[in-house]
């Protein structure tokens, strides 16, 4: 005679079975059922940086739910699971944990910032999960190759690269710099210092500021007594308008300019007047030039949606990474594994989304080189390029 | 025409510039008082009463002319505005044919200036001419279009493109720089202060003739008080019309904020 213990525990099997079953659940694959694919994100969603999270996933999700209405992607609709952790790694981890333990996601989407990545990056290896268009541009992700890891934009020694470049062809030669004290800044710092040294010049000035922080007086007097041609700010836009308002305070009027982590919209909207003519590195096509498909592609979505005309970078480049997402979703059929996945990616060579090309290969998984220069115009938030 | 919001400056501007016009005009009608006294005290004196009539016109007429030449005058620096924001625009547009670090800094370049503009030369219209920052901007500008920056590179695949840039960049330069001389000269041409002294001898001759015709000190009270309420007021109309950016009948920021309001 079975024993009541036994009893119970098989009916447990039998119901989890069943509830399983039903659920479309029984797929092999952690985070892919047979009607869902389960993304994860930590991003910034509250706090000073909390601009550039909410706006990477406005620009992602207008694309995921656009794919969504169609059917989604053989016949599995894609959820995007977030938590806010902003922008500090301790968050980042907790979150992450959760992400891969509880909430048994299938790929990492959309990471917001360098020591927020840069933080996570033991449970990548520890759980072999990808990461896919992480929003930072930071020299870690991409030296040493990191197997799991798919960077859709370009790096911030690309960016900064740009930036000294211009201003080097335009006469600004005594350049200061202004770093965050964290591997984003300092990861900045040394692309600054690599695009100086080529071509045998240095620094007027180094200046670390806190990150998160408004307290940058300290630093914008040190920056303003060497009397720079211009600033590069390696910092998101909370703290750099903090620190562009103490640099005009103290007299100095040398040109400012940072990289896209900075969000230009952001910075534009706490500066007002004061914006005027901040040069920004970007590293997707400019948001209102919709000669480019990929452009009027990204403006019919959002204005389809509740967003209506209000773009940017940053949305745009989460509307580009949910598209990478997405085709190599596609590529890698109906038998969806984490192996088929980073396969697809993999085959990505010069895959066209909209004339914005990605490239990845087994050994390569930097997938774009695009940069280009913008500046802030008046105060109504408008860019050129 | 872009009027500006009414704000406690232009408010502030409009009742000082009246307090002190009404002052000037009480100054005239009391000076017109004790000249027709002292003509009246050295004779009989019987002038005919048309005279005031003939006066009266005279002031009315001319403030009116000078009114509608004012607005007109008015009119024509907001277009002159227009037409420069046009010209800024066109020229900005026309760039996109550079390479993309050209492009940049020459938008950087054109929209520096207009902003220089709407920030400072527009506002100010002195007559000097000394506005440092948009000079700076304009040198900048002329700068960058006589490099070799400004010149596309000319390829199979650009050609048309390449030649329509070469022609039309230079005529919308042109334009950029003609539609500015044309507003400062505009924003010159207002009221010379002699026509200011002119205006004056008119007042203190409606005002003279009026107390040598009445008789009476009461009659004369009440006339004087009613030519002092009412005469001054075209001249405070005329003194609004000839500073229309102080007084914020043109707002220049807004005028020149329309370059700033799309991304390109």
């Amino acid at each position: 005679m079975m024993k009541q213990a036994e009893l119970s525990w098989l009916i447990r099997c039998l119901l989890s079975i069943t509830f399983l079953l039903c659920s479309g659940a029984a797929y092999a694959e952690i985070g892919v059922t047979k009607s869902t694919i389960r993304l994860g994100q930590s991003a910034a969603l509250s706090g000073p940086s909390g601009d550039l999270g909410r706006e990477f996933t406005r620009g992602a999700r207008s694309y995921f739910d656009v794919v969504n209405r169609q059917g989604g992607v053989h016949g599995r609709s894609i959820v995007l699971i977030q938590k806010d952790d902003q922008y500090e790694p301790e968050y980042t981890i907790d979150n992450t944990k959760q992400l891969i333990k509880e909430e048994n996601i299938f790929t990492l989407f959309g990471y917001i910032g360098t020591p927020t990545t840069k933080a996570i990056l033991p449970l990548i290896d520890e759980h072999k999960i990808p990461l896919v268009a992480p929003f930072t541009g930071a020299q870690i992700l991409r030296q040493p190759f990191h197997q799991m890891i798919f960077n859709v934009r370009a790096s911030y020694h690309q960016e900064i690269e740009a930036i000294i470049r211009y201003l080097l062809r335009y006469g600004r030669e005594d350049i200061a710099v202004v770093y965050q004290d964290d591997a984003y800044g300092r990861d900045g710092l040394k692309g600054v210092r690599v695009s100086l040294a080529k071509r045998e010049l240095t620094t007027v000035a180094e200046t670390e500021v806190q990150r998160n922080s408004s307290h940058v007086g300290d630093a914008a007097y040190q920056v303003a007594l060497t009397r720079p041609d211009a600033v590069i700010v390696i910092s998101a836009y909370g703290t750099t308008a903090s620190f562009v308002r103490a640099l005009r305070a103290e007299g100095s009027e040398a040109q400012v300019m940072s990289v896209s982590f900075v969000g230009s919209n952001a910075l534009s909207r706490a500066l007002g007047p004061l914006g005027h003519g901040i040069g920004i590195s970007q590293v997707v096509p400019f948001p209102w030039d919709a000669k480019l498909p990929l452009v009027r592609r990204y403006q019919k979505t959002l204005a389809a949606g509740q967003d209506s005309q209000d773009y940017n970078f940053v949305s745009l480049e989460g509307f580009i990474s949910a598209m990478v997402v997405v085709r190599a979703l596609q590529k890698a059929g109906p038998e969806l594994d984490r192996e088929a996945f980073r396969e697809a990616l993999e085959s990505f060579e010069h895959e066209d989304f909209g004339g914005f090309l990605v490239d990845f290969s087994p050994d390569n998984h930097n997938g774009s080189d695009f940069t280009q220069l913008t500046f802030i115009l008046g105060e109504s938030g408008s860019f050129i390029h | 025409m872009t009027f500006a919001a009414l704000t406690f400056t232009h408010v502030s501007n409009v009742v000082s510039s009246s307090a002190v016009i009404y002052l000037c005009a009480s100054g005239l009608l009391i000076l017109a008082l004790l000249c027709s006294r002292l003509l009246c005290s050295l004779g009989k004196v019987d002038v005919p009463p048309e005279l005031f009539n003939e006066m009266g016109s005279v002031y009315a007429l001319t403030t009116a002319f000078l009114i509608v030449n004012l607005l007109s005058n008015v009119s024509e620096l907001d277009e002159a505005m227009i037409k420069e924001v046009v010209a800024i625009k066109k020229l900005s547009s026309v760039v996109s044919i550079l390479p993309p670090e050209q492009r940049v800094e020459a938008r950087r370049l054109i929209f520096n200036y207009g902003y220089s503009i709407g920030s400072e030369e527009g506002l100010k219209h002195i007559a000097d001419h000394d506005y440092p920052e948009t000079n700076l901007a304009l040198d900048q500008l002329r700068n960058f279009f006589d490099s070799s920056d400004a010149i596309p590179e000319i390829n199979g695949k650009n050609q048309l493109l390449a030649l329509n840039y070469i022609l039309k960049s230079s005529d919308f330069l042109y334009e950029t720089f003609e539609s500015r001389e044309e507003r400062i000269a505009k924003a010159d041409e207002f009221f010379s202060s002699i026509l200011w002294i002119a205006l004056a001898f008119l007042y203190f001759s409606v005002c003279f003739s009026n107390f040598l015709i009445t008789k009476g000190s009461w009659n004369k009270s009440v006339s004087g008080i009613l030519i002092l309420v009412f005469s001054p007021m075209p001249c405070i109309l005329i003194y609004i019309f000839s500073r229309p950016i102080q007084f914020g009948l043109l707002d220049v920021g807004e005028t020149y904020g329309v370059l700033f309001q799309s991304s390109i």
